[in-house]
């Protein structure tokens, strides 16, 4: 399956892309799919992800097909999809 | 119900299907807050002044500088130095001298909102800190006032319509204070113009039950592709501090 993650505010600028395609032969959780994303990633870019203890930040916005996700690993991806991860943004 | 004048300054708008003379007196018998007057709350308050709100609360601290003119649209070269809140009252008042400008040449804080709140019917938060965020949705939720959360970085934004007792509160959706969020952040003031224009829309359907407005969603915006989509939220956090706060009505 393909999944397209899709970066938005300061994840956009710290990666190269906006943009990622992940391909999984297995389904995998929403927990499981931020490591594979982490594996590759800066440190910059990492903190903006998870904490220092390498949990998820409870700030960091998960959105899979436009709805919003809370449960990281009881949300089990097994199709083609789209993952947004949309950290705060506060610019006035 | 409106009165001959403002029956023709807003005629092209009560003439939207839906939108008719009620809608248009229940705004100008609304009291906006705009809390600061950037490149966000300053298009969001020119446009709720367009729109005919009656009475609109501003709060901005801090003299205008060179660098916001490239989206700060409610200054003007010639106000380098002086108060960006004054300068924002008085195009205000030039573009529409029929409704009321309060202004505080202050930033939203603990100490303050209650003074800064009172009597807003909706409050626009555009301010480029979550502190001052934060202190904003504490308040709209405790009196129960409808919050439209804008926010913008590089060529995207965000809004997102907050009902109290119905919807997630900022708290719910940012449990955690943002760490890694920097106060000076790339920005087109294009941008954050669509993206105020989002939010006052957003803002004039919650007031008159003009439409639907998007409760339960954000509004994640992407200039760059363009696009705008509907991100659906999780359901209110019945464990929020925040939200607890709401006095049952």
């Amino acid at each position: 399956m393909e999944i397209k993650v899709q970066y938005k505010g300061q994840l956009a600028a710290e990666n190269d892309s906006s943009n990622e395609i992940i391909n999984c032969e297995k389904p995998l959780s929403i927990l499981e799919l931020l490591n594979v994303i982490l594996e590759s990633k800066t440190p910059e870019f990492r903190k903006l992800i998870v904490n220092s203890d390498n949990v998820p930040t409870r700030s960091l916005l998960i959105v899979k097909d436009n709805v919003q996700v809370l449960d990281l690993r009881g949300t089990i991806i097994e199709n083609d999809c789209q993952i947004n991860l949309l950290p705060p943004i506060a610019g006035g | 119900m409106l009165n001959m004048n403002d029956q023709e300054t807003y005629s092209w708008q009560i003439d939207l299907p839906g939108f008719g003379e009620r809608e248009q007196a229940i705004l100008r018998n609304s009291t906006a807050l705009v809390t600061r007057v950037g490149g966000l709350g300053g298009p969001v308050a020119q446009s709720l002044a367009a729109a005919g709100f009656g009475r609109i609360i501003l709060a901005h601290k801090g003299n205008l500088r060179q660098d916001d003119l490239n989206r700060q649209i409610l200054m003007s070269r010639k106000w380098i130095g002086k108060s960006r809140v004054d300068c924002a009252t008085s195009t205000l008042n030039n573009f529409n001298d029929d409704i009321e400008i309060v202004s505080h040449n202050a930033n939203v804080n603990d100490e303050n909102i209650d003074e800064i709140i009172c009597g807003a019917n909706i409050v626009f938060s555009c301010a480029p800190l979550f502190n001052e965020r934060f202190t904003l949705n504490s308040a709209c939720i405790s009196k129960n006032i409808p919050l439209v959360d804008c926010s913008m970085y590089s060529m995207e934004g965000r809004v997102i319509p907050i009902i109290p007792g119905k919807t997630q509160c900022l708290r719910c959706i940012y449990p955690e204070d943002p760490a890694n969020w920097k106060r000076q952040f790339p920005v087109m003031g294009a941008v954050s113009a669509l993206v105020a224009q989002v939010g006052v829309i957003e803002g004039i359907k919650i007031l008159t039950n003009f439409m639907s407005p998007s409760i339960g969603n954000m509004i994640s915006i992407d200039a760059s592709e363009p696009s705008i989509e509907k991100i659906k939220l999780a359901d209110k956090n019945i464990n929020c501090e925040t939200c607890n706060t709401l006095m049952p009505s």
